[in-house]
């Protein structure tokens, strides 16, 4: 049988270009080049199949250039036509993630062609691309290499090869929401009275069926004057100062901004604008307010139909920014908010 | 409750002209059968056929599975309400033909699901295709009742594998097993520092063709209550159940309870296994409501630490299971609950009809709604007639070349609910 | 809207603890039952019959059995039977309006992952999906009666 003929993408940093100083450096294609983890890979995949070509990219030059990127991404993979593609792994690298989980969900997409990447649970790209390519759970940080390699390397072969590819929890990719059967080792009784011992004296354990999430809040009482109460405003759709202080990201959000409404009573194209990137900005640019309603806010305070509105607003963008950082805003935002007094909050999105 | 199980293996059936049991082979005179069959005058004939594992048949549609066993020492005799008297069995000494069962089949309702493949891919997804099978059809007079055949083929399997388990009387056992619970204060001297676990098992109760009999007693019609594992073991729960083929649990499940058996292996090791608990699975809500009560109740004054809560059937028990653990949960008892899925052909929808954060830790025996190829098989015990029409089946079922494009959910035992199988999903 | 026909409507109210209406598409549970109770018949899908038992359910209507009932599944059986008790009476209430729609519309997801049936059902195998829905419908009007 031929060798499988891979193609790898990695970024600056693994092709040992620099670090975030080198994060701009444009897509370069090594054809019959082995850079980096790949030569991990190469090793483990021995006669089977073979790296045909490398393709190197920044990160912040994919994200920030992410059609053009990936057009001639995808042009360089088509010509090449490898059996598989393997991106990453991208361990805990927010952006590196992202990049591929993009590219590979890309590649399978609109080339055909088999994809894969690695990473951590918790990188923004694996909620964002695990129902749309492998991802392959990795440690962390690089310190997980040899593990990474190992496991990605036996699953790319599975892949390739065309063999059936198990549940989630045998072939260590991450669960893409689809259930798949498969036989256990135990007969469920036992795997039952196992899980219950466990669970009698508090060790760990893992269900076998996660319960559908229910992060359900109950909603508080109404507010019941709202003639005397202040209310603040909060948005996930992005909408900064003019120029965006704080930098918070197009996607994938590492903050979140607090700003004065202070003497303001209408946003405007001159003042505000978003920083959002996932949604078309030019109504957003050309009146915040159509995100964040401060002149409809103020004509009420005006009207007296509410106390007043809050002096202070918070935003980030919620653009692939992961839910447990964006829970972790929500806390800190909500604890501000109930500091200066706040009575109630109106939250807006896009 | 002090119970010994004797195994007799048995390595074959055989038809003979004499009924006995041999070295391990089961030889069985179909006449010294019929009659015991025919008893019942809403029955016109039955046949007898032996299916082996690894030959290339096709049971279907099955009804039931019934281990034979007999009692040789203690109260009572197996199956008590049904066969034998109602006396409380579950003590002394109990014989089980091992690797052996008796299989009830026969076209009750049109729809009726229920396949077990001896070979072939079917063959991994049923238990039942790694036991000797004496199969029994059974014909009903003309225009009988759906509930009348059902009650009819149902006693008839019980008394067949009453009949067989009698042969069984004088032999000696292979293997003996001894299950023994405590009484509560016994059982808090002997393990002052075991947790306190016990077992909540659903039975299906919603009606016609979904009933199971307690001691003789529809089960609709209990409320919750304690029985010893130890009587399970001697048929006091029996399957009325010819619907979910699946996830119904027939009655050999229940005589080998794995659950029971698992708990019993870490009894007085990892905990103290109290007892089991006996609710039903009733389509009125108000009956829901007061049977998951009373379970939490009875848990709570049984001071339990922990349970597994196993279930029944399709969408409704989903709501009661799911009651069950909630409640059990609220009164600081520990649950692990065992459950099948219905995740859609694709696996992308939920998979239970009903679902709450408090059900933490599941087991589950996989996702019925997968599809599957059957290959034509020489041979056919039962019929294939409505086969088009089976649950998770379609008009494109029985393809030209004989073979059967099917869901999971037809395959007797696929997905059991009580962990008997080793299937899963992720 | 559905096309509602009530073949008959004694209001044996004072006879019975729970005043309800058995909603169904079921020919032979409007035969068993339309002399004893108020039956509203609906020639109409499984699916449809939980539809009109949302309408109600809207008004102020609770239902009293589980609308999954039964290991039948979804589009399999082509019958549907459902207890509704009426709004304003005054004996005990299990479940709430809000509680009984959220039933309804799990019961109605359910319906998108098995095949539909409908068509391919010979005629004697649509009798045996009567009777057994008669029979789960009965086991619920037995324990709304007792």
């Amino acid at each position: 049988m031929a060798k499988i003929k891979v193609v790898h993408y990695i970024n600056q940093f693994f092709a040992g270009i620099g670090g975030e100083e080198k994060a701009d450096t444009p897509a370069e294609l090594h054809k019959g080049e082995v850079i980096g983890p790949g030569t991990a890979f190469a090793a483990g995949f021995g006669d089977e199949a073979e790296i045909v070509a490398t393709i190197v990219c920044g990160d912040s030059y994919f994200n920030e250039n992410i059609d053009a990127a990936k057009a001639e991404i995808l042009g360089w993979v088509k010509d090449l036509a490898p059996d598989l593609f393997i991106a990453g792994p991208a361990f805990n690298a927010g952006r590196y993630g992202v990049a591929c989980g993009t590219i590979a969900a890309a590649v399978q997409e609109e080339l055909g062609i088999k994809s894969m990447t690695g990473m951590y649970v918790e990188n923004p790209g694996a909620d964002m691309y695990k129902d749309k390519t492998y991802i392959i759970q990795t440690k962390d940080s690089a310190a997980g290499m040899r593990d990474a390699v190992k496991k990605m390397t036996a699953f790319a072969l599975k892949y390739a090869k065309g063999e059936k590819i198990g549940a989630s929890c045998e072939d260590n990719y991450m669960n893409q929401g689809v259930r798949v059967n498969f036989f256990e080792k135990e007969r469920g009784s036992k795997r039952a009275v196992d899980m219950l011992i466990a669970k009698l004296n508090d060790k760990p354990f893992t269900t076998e069926y996660p319960m559908p999430d229910f992060d359900r809040v109950e909603p508080n009482p109404a507010v019941k004057d709202m003639a005397h109460a202040t209310i603040a405003l909060v948005t996930s759709g992005g909408i900064v100062p003019k120029g965006n202080p704080d930098h918070i990201e197009s996607s994938s959000a590492s903050k979140f901004g607090e700003y004065s409404l202070a003497g303001v009573t209408d946003l405007d194209a001159d003042t505000f604008e978003t920083a959002h990137g996932g949604y078309d900005p030019v109504y957003a640019n050309e009146d915040a307010d159509r995100v964040l309603p401060v002149d409809i806010m103020r004509d009420l305070e005006k009207e007296g139909v509410i106390g007043k509105l809050h002096e202070k607003y918070y935003a980030t963008v919620g653009n692939g920014t992961a839910v447990a950082s964006a829970k972790k805003y929500g806390a800190e935002i909500g604890k501000r908010l109930v500091a200066d007094g706040v009575d109630a909050v109106i939250l807006t999105s896009t | 409750m002090r119970l010994e199980i004797g195994k007799i293996n048995i390595t074959d059936i055989r038809f003979a002209d004499s009924s006995k049991i041999e070295k391990g082979v089961l030889y069985v005179n179909p006449d010294d059968l019929k009659p015991v069959v025919l008893e019942d005058e809403h029955l016109k004939d039955v046949t007898f056929d032996i299916a082996k594992p690894g030959e290339s048949v096709r049971i279907t549609p099955v009804k039931d599975v019934i281990e034979p066993r007999v009692k040789v020492e203690g109260k009572g005799g197996v199956f008590p309400g049904m066969i034998a008297k109602v006396d409380t069995v579950g003590s002394g000494k109990t014989l089980a033909l091992k690797g052996m069962a008796v299989v009830t089949a026969g076209k009750i309702v049109g729809f009726q699901e229920g396949i077990i493949d001896m070979t072939g891919p079917g063959a991994e997804y049923t238990p039942f295709s790694k036991t000797l099978n004496l199969v029994m059809v059974c014909e009903p007079v003309e225009d009988l009742k759906q509930h009348d055949y059902e009650k009819a083929v149902r006693m008839a399997g019980f008394r067949v594998a009453t009949k067989i388990g009698e042969l069984a009387k004088d032999l000696q056992a292979d293997e003996t097993c001894v299950y023994e619970t405590c009484g509560i204060k016994e059982g808090i001297e002997k393990y002052p520092d075991l947790p306190r676990v016990g077992y909540v098992s659903m039975l299906q109760t919603q009606g016609l063709l979904h009933d199971t009999y307690v001691y003789g007693v529809d089960a609709k019609q209990i409320i919750p209550t304690i029985i010893s594992p130890t009587e399970v073991m001697d048929g006091a729960i029996v399957s009325g159940n010819c619907v979910s083929a699946c996830d119904k649990n027939p009655t050999y499940i229940h005589q080998n309870n794995p659950v029971v058996e698992d708990m019993f292996a870490e009894h007085g090791k990892s905990f103290n296994f109290v007892c089991q608990i006996i609710t039903n699975e009733n389509v009125y809500l108000a009956d829901k409501e007061r049977s998951s009560n009373m379970t939490a109740k009875l848990c709570k004054m049984l001071d339990l630490d922990a349970v597994i809560v196993t279930q029944e059937g399709f969408g409704n028990p989903d709501t009661d299971l799911i009651m069950n653990c909630k409640k059990i949960e609220a009164e600081g008892v520990k649950t692990v609950i065992v459950t099948d899925e219905y995740a859609g052909r694709d696996g992308k929808s939920q998979s239970l009809a009903d679902a709450d954060p408090a059900a933490d830790a599941v087991v589950t025996g996989g996702n019925a709604n997968e599809v599957i190829i059957l290959p034509k098989l020489d041979k056919v015990i039962g019929m294939l007639d409505y086969v088009n029409v089976i649950a998770g089946a379609s008009d494109k079922t029985l393809r030209e070349d004989g073979t059967l494009e099917v869901e999971i959910q037809v395959i007797t035992g696929a997905t059991n609910e009580m962990g008997f199988g080793y299937l899963s999903a992720r | 809207m559905l096309h509602a026909l009530v073949r008959h409507s004694h209001f044996l109210s004072e006879v019975f603890r729970v005043k309800y209406s058995i909603l169904t598409n079921n020919p032979m549970v409007s035969d068993k039952f339309s002399s004893s109770h108020e039956v509203l018949f609906c020639d109409t899908s499984a699916k449809e019959i939980l539809g009109k038992a949302s309408e109600m359910i809207a008004e102020g209507d609770t239902i009293l059995n589980h609308p999954l009932y039964g290991s039948v599944k979804p589009n399999e059986t082509p019958y549907r039977t459902i207890l509704l008790k009426k709004k304003g009476d005054p004996s005990f209430t299990q479940i709430t309006k809000e509680e009984s729609a959220e039933l309804i519309v799990k019961a109605l997801r359910a319906y998108e992952k098995f095949t539909d049936k409908k068509g391919q059902i010979p005629p004697e195998v649509l009798k045996d999906y009567q009777v057994v829905d008669l029979a789960l419908a009965s086991s619920a009007v037995e324990s709304a009666d007792r």
